[in-house]
C-alpha cells in the first residue's frame, strides 16, 4: 500500500487448499486490511493442484533430478504434508487435491499404480492422520526388499524442514535402517526455472482484467 | 503548476497520492528467527496457537502446548534446524528460497511489462 498499490493479488504458495495453510495465510493478510482506511481491491489465487502447467513444472524438475542420480527407483513416493483425518471429514479439500495431484503427476511419468506412492507426512500427537503415513511406508518398503527409492514432495513451493530434514535425513535413515540401499530426496520447484514458471503462470492468470 | 495538475487530473494543491499501482503478494508460512531455545519457543508457540492449525478446544490445549510441548520441542527442534540453517544470511531456507521467488517473478513480470510498453510505441 506504502507503494501505491490499491489493487493487490494474493498468492498463498500452497498448491493445494488447508486451511492449516492457505486460509491461515489469508487471516493474516485480511487483519493488516482491517486498520485500513484505504482498502486496496483483493484478489487470492485458488489452489493449483491441477493446473497442467504445475504438474508439467513439476514432472519435468523430477526428470531433471532423477537424471542425476546413478541409480533408477523402483518406487516413487509422493510425499504431502499430514493434517488430523477428521479435518478432512469435516471438510477440508486438502486430501483430495493432493490426490488428484500425484494421480496426473503419475499420469504424466506413465507409471503404473504399484509404482507409485501416495503417503502423508509429518504427524504429531495421538489423532489419527490422514494415511498411509510416510515413515511407515518408507520402512515398509524396506522390510519388504525394496533396494531404491526416490521421494518428492510436492506440496511444498519451497524446501524446508519438513522435506530437507525429515524426509532427506529422517526417513533416509529409516529406509537404510530396514535394508534400503539407495535413497533420493528430488527437490521442491523452489526458485528453479520449472518453479517460477508454475507461480508465473497462476499470477499472470489471476491478473486478467486487471492488466 | 496550474497545467500540471490538470494534466494528472486533480485539482490545485491536491497532495501526492501514491495509487494505480498492483501488487503481487506471496506468501508463504513459518520459519524460525534463529534456532536457539527461545527463538524457537516462540515460533512454536505463534504456530502452534494457530486455531485453523490446532483446533482443539483452547481449555485442552492450553496445559498441552504450554505445559509440554513448549517445554520439551524447543531444543530438540531448533538442533534439526541447525542442520539445515543457510549460515550465510542466518536464516531458515525457507526464507531465502521464498524471497529469490519473489525477486525473481517481480524480474519476469517486469520485463514482459517493459516489452508491452515498447511495442505500444
Amino acid at each position: 500500500m506504502a507503494q501505491g498499490c490499491d489493487r493487490i493479488l494474493i498468492v498463498p504458495l500452497y498448491p493445494q487448499y488447508a486451511a492449516a495453510t492457505t486460509a491461515t495465510a489469508c487471516d493474516q493478510a485480511f487483519r493488516a486490511l482491517m486498520d485500513m482506511r484505504w482498502q486496496p481491491a483483493i484478489r487470492v489465487a485458488p489452489p493449483w493442484h491441477d493446473d497442467l502447467g504445475y504438474i508439467d513444472g513439476l514432472a519435468a524438475s523430477m526428470r531433471r533430478h532423477l537424471s542425476r542420480l546413478d541409480f533408477e527407483p523402483e518406487r516413487i513416493v509422493v510425499t504431502f504434508h499430514g493434517m488430523p483425518q477428521k479435518y478432512l471429514e469435516q471438510g477440508d479439500p486438502y486430501y483430495c487435491q493432493c490426490q488428484k495431484t500425484s494421480r496426473l503427476l503419475r499420469g504424466a511419468f506413465g507409471w503404473s499404480e504399484d509404482r507409485w506412492l501416495t503417503t502423508f507426512q509429518s504427524r504429531f500427537g495421538n489423532d489419527v492422520w490422514l494415511q498411509p503415513y510416510t515413515d511407515e511406508t518408507i520402512k515398509r518398503l524396506g522390510r519388504e526388499g525394496v533396494r531404491r527409492i526416490a521421494l518428492v514432495a510436492p506440496g511444498f513451493s519451497a524446501d524446508c524442514l519438513e522435506t530437507l530434514e525429515e524426509l532427506d535425513v529422517e526417513n533416509r535413515g529409516y529406509f537404510m535402517e530396514n535394508g534400503g540401499e539407495k535413497f533420493a530426496y528430488l527437490p521442491a520447484l523452489n526458485d528453479d526455472p520449472e518453479g517460477i514458471a508454475v507461480i508465473e503462470g497462476v499470477v499472470r492468470r489471476e491478473l486478467q482484467g486487471w492488466i | 503548476m496550474q497545467r500540471e495538475a490538470s494534466a494528472t487530473f486533480t485539482p490545485v494543491g491536491h497532495p501526492a497520492v501514491a495509487h494505480g499501482r498492483i501488487g503481487v503478494l506471496l506468501l508463504n508460512l513459518g520459519t524460525p528467527d534463529a534456532t536457539d531455545y527461545w527463538s524457537m519457543r516462540r515460533y512454536l508457540k505463534e504456530f502452534l496457537s494457530d486455531r485453523r492449525v490446532i483446533e482443539e478446544p483452547r481449555w485442552k490445549w492450553w496445559p498441552i502446548l504450554n505445559l509440554i510441548i513448549l517445554t520439551v520441542r524447543p531444543g530438540p527442534k531448533g538442533r534439526d534446524y541447525e542442520q539445515i540453517w543457510n549460515k550465510d544470511r542466518n536464516e531458515g531456507p525457507l526464507k531465502t528460497i521464498t524471497r529469490s521467488q519473489a525477486e525473481k517473478l517481480a524480474t519476469v513480470l517486469s520485463e514482459t511489462r517493459r516489452r508491452k510498453a515498447g511495442s505500444t510505441r
